[in-house]
């Protein structure tokens, strides 16, 4: 191998337009801290972003010590069937529920590991741990079951749709808008987002909009979220769902 | 460091990318050997950039102190995954133009860590081995001697005169 061809090899390694402007648009998303999402909408993010490495940036405009929630994981699962566990102990520190599939249906399709770091006003790292972020799907349906242990103090919010032995679960619904990072709202857009009707997730090709569906509970200190976003599940079909997890 | 309290505007922001994310994104896909981690790992660095703000002499110390927060960014992301580098044979294929040049992309990046980051700085950053090893917080020697491995690793040939005088 001669200088010239290792030379001319690692300078055919050149980053795309589409990833320099993905890259810069979450750099700039993290310098300005848009205050676009809340607490309880996280996932959203997560799902919108899911293609690019960051998963999202959370700020929580009214929540008390904690101000953002910062969330990254590889866009290549880290796994493709169901970890034992062990092996959610030695990833994540936690071994949370785990079932390879719903009595509905829902099978284990992949999973993720995703670092999150809790930051507070000064933007100085309160918190940081790991979720294990599982996907289930049956007929292309999808739903989502995110797991994490953190002792940070956060609201809750959502209706406390039903109670599981004692354990109450929380529901909440809405619909969120995917624009472009350039996007403008328009009067109609600020008003729906002051409403809460619409949470913005900025960064997609297009505009999209889409019904997220998610239910929490917390059981023996793990936080679990179930979501699902434009999907067919019902909010009692979830409960059941997770019934069928804290039964198990 | 000198630290900075006020962060870089959007203006600077967007300068600064332009400007390095192509050379970062080389140095952490040739670590990381996928475009997906490099490009997590080439916002990360930017992030830690907006974070820190450091105070900088020049464009070159800016360059060198990006290029040192990518290399542990990688590092740090493989220690997070407990798991080695997964090479994309695709990504490999994409970016090299021919039989021989996917050959030789191939060779480095089984290369160890350490020997990928002295090729990378020396071959296409241009860098000498005494700034690699200030880039590395490694003596000049063990660049030198990682910089000489990694050449014998890949049966380089390099002339008199050439690149090896000027590391």
């Amino acid at each position: 191998m001669k200088e010239h061809e290792l030379q001319q090899a690692l300078d055919n390694i050149q980053i795309s337009l589409e990833e320099q402007q993905r890259i810069l648009f979450k750099v700039k998303n993290y310098n300005n801290k848009r205050e676009c999402y809340k607490m309880s909408k996280k996932k959203i993010c997560l799902v919108a972003a899911a293609a690019t490495m960051v998963l999202g940036i959370t700020v929580f405009a009214a929540s008390g010590v904690i101000k953002s929630w910062n969330s990254s994981s590889s866009s290549i699962p880290d796994y493709n069937s169901l970890p034992t566990a062990e092996e959610c102990m030695q990833d994540a520190g936690f071994s949370p529920v785990l079932i390879q599939s719903f009595e509905n249906g829902y099978e284990f399709d992949n999973g993720s590991i995703v670092k999150n770091d809790l930051r507070d006003e000064s933007d100085k790292s309160v918190e940081k741990f790991k979720s294990l972020y599982f996907r289930y799907e049956k007929n292309n349906d999808e739903v989502t079951l995110t797991s994490q242990k953190y002792v940070s103090e956060m609201d809750i919010t959502g209706e406390n749709a039903a109670t599981v032995g004692n354990i109450p679960l929380y529901y909440s619904s809405y619909t969120n808008k995917a624009v472009p990072a350039n996007y403008k709202l328009t009067e109609e857009d600020k008003k729906a987002e002051e409403n809460g009707e619409l949470i913005f997730s900025y960064g997609a090709n297009e505009v999209t909009v889409s019904k997220v569906q998610n239910l929490f509970w917390e059981e023996d200190g793990i936080k679990y979220d179930l979501m699902q976003i434009d999907g067919s599940l019902t909010k009692e079909e979830l409960i059941d769902m997770a019934e069928e997890l804290i039964n198990k | 460091m000198k630290q900075s309290t006020v962060r870089p505007t959007d203006d600077e922001i967007e300068h600064t990318v332009k400007i390095y994310s192509n050379s970062l994104f080389k140095l952490c896909f040739t670590l990381l050997c996928n475009r997906c981690d490099a490009e997590d790992a080439v916002s990360d660095t930017f992030f830690k950039y907006i974070t820190k703000s450091p105070v900088f002499r020049d464009e070159e110390h800016k360059k060198a102190w990006l290029l040192r927060v990518a290399v542990n960014t990688c590092k740090d992301m493989k220690k997070f995954r407990f798991k080695h580098e997964t090479i994309n044979f695709d990504d490999i294929h994409n970016i090299a133009q021919t039989e021989p040049e996917r050959n030789i992309l191939d060779e480095v990046l089984h290369l160890p860590d350490k020997y990928k980051k002295v090729i990378h700085l020396h071959y296409i950053e241009g860098y000498q081995t005494k700034e690699i090893a200030e880039i590395l917080s490694i003596s000049p020697a063990a660049a030198r001697k990682r910089l000489q491995y990694a050449r014998d690793l890949l049966k380089l040939e390099y002339g008199k005169g050439d690149s090896d005088e000027r590391a």
